[in-house]
């Protein structure tokens, strides 16, 4: 049976509207990433945070939809050393 | 405890995984309460309006094709970005408060540190519904206090954005496996939702089995989920022939995206509908799903009593 490893990153953001005011309640999921990813979507919380595990290192797609639009962004998370406390990589997202 | 590197492997297929005589087992589907339930289309998919299975590639011999690189062959397919591979034919479903629709649930979810995730499942019994070892279980997230079980899952059987069928119940009550919990292993990725109330015996359930490889290739995979790249709570179908399968995992093209997992990956024979695997993640040809293999079955058949 096989471990799986600690995660190389954790990708943090905020999702915001058009005026820039955070947005509660958003989903933000992978659409893209270099390994497989469980297919799960993250809701931000009050202030629009949300923070997603990026289980190895490579360019990441976000996928944002909320009721007032979408967004998409792109992150690269960078290999790490291992075992070391995942690299917090910044992520944020503006519906339009 | 670390295994030892030379314990003894062999070529022949991991035992107690597939029935030994080779003949399917199963647990049978139920349909609840009211109405007669939609019959199974002909070509093994639900007869959906609007949705048409895309034609299979014409089969070719050993060598008679693109060749996949030799790593499949360990691996799995190549995997990495675009769960929704085009074309997107997923199609959605909106008499979601009839069988089968109602038996597929959208799930809100709060994680041990408070923070709101989304993901489906399917009831296999009165008061069990299946899902991902994912959802109910949080591992490796590297966010501190997130990790183990979560704290809660509010269930929607059959959802249809604001319109309400059953519920909501709220779970605390879950079931999952030590490969997943204590090894992160995405091969035993499965788990179980347990509900304080029967409302299964009203929405019906779909069975499940375990099949062999032989009848899983030639089988038609239909997914039924609520992703969050559509809108709110909304249910969505498609469906394609299962691509490949693993001793563990079973690979597909039909088009996924997050808050799907633990959607049921079913085959249809006649009227009646079959969990073959639980889906869990997005792959860049393939999306994949962990099979219900003899102790998959074992575990859904003592979790559903």
């Amino acid at each position: 049976m096989s471990t799986s490893p600690a995660p190389a990153g954790v990708i943090r953001g905020t999702v915001r509207d058009a005026a820039g005011a955070p947005v509660a309640g958003a989903r933000v999921a992978f659409a893209d990433g270099p390994v497989p990813l469980p297919d799960v979507a993250a809701v931000t919380d009050g202030e629009g945070r949300f923070a997603l595990t990026a289980p190895a290192a490579g360019t990441y797609t976000l996928a944002c939809r909320a009721d007032g639009g979408t967004a998409t962004t792109r992150v690269r998370v960078a290999a790490g050393p291992a075992a070391a406390r995942p690299e917090d990589v910044r992520a944020d997202l503006r519906l339009g | 405890m670390p295994q030892d590197p030379h314990t003894p492997v062999s070529s022949e297929p991991p035992v107690g995984l597939l029935p030994a005589d080779g003949q399917p087992v199963f647990q049978p589907p139920g349909t609840g309460e009211g109405g007669e339930p939609a019959p199974g289309g002909s070509t093994g998919t639900e007869p959906v309006e609007g949705y048409e299975l895309p034609a299979a590639p014409e089969a070719a011999d050993a060598f008679g094709g693109p060749l996949p690189d030799i790593g499949e062959a360990s691996f799995g397919p190549r995997t990495g970005p675009e769960t929704v591979h085009p074309p997107d034919d997923r199609v959605q479903i909106t008499n979601t408060c009839v069988y089968p629709w109602r038996v597929h649930c959208f799930l809100e979810i709060t994680a041990a540190d408070g923070s709101a995730w989304l993901g489906t499942g399917w009831f296999i019994g009165p008061h069990t519904i299946a899902t991902a070892g994912h959802v109910v279980f949080i591992k490796n997230s590297g966010v501190p206090g997130r990790d183990g079980w979560v704290r809660s899952i509010k269930v929607w059987p059959g959802r249809n954005g604001g319109t309400v069928c059953y519920g909501p119940v709220v779970s605390t009550n879950f079931r999952s496996v030590t490969g997943w919990t204590a090894s992160g292993d995405e091969n035993y990725d499965y788990g179980a939702i347990i509900l304080p109330t029967d409302l299964g015996a009203q929405t019906g359930w779909f069975g499940f089995g375990v099949w062999s490889d032989a009848d899983l290739l030639q089988v038609t995979g239909n997914i039924a989920g609520y992703p969050a790249d559509k809108p709110y709570a909304t249910l969505w179908y498609d469906a394609r022939r299962v691509d490949s399968v693993g001793p563990r995992k079973v690979y597909y093209d039909i088009d996924t995206f997050g808050g799907q997992s633990g959607s049921s990956v079913y085959r249809i024979i006649g009227n009646d509908r079959y969990g073959i695997a639980v889906h869990t993640y997005g792959g860049a040809r393939v999306n994949s799903g962990t099979r219900i293999t003899t102790p998959v079955y074992n575990n859904f058949v003592a979790w559903k009593a």
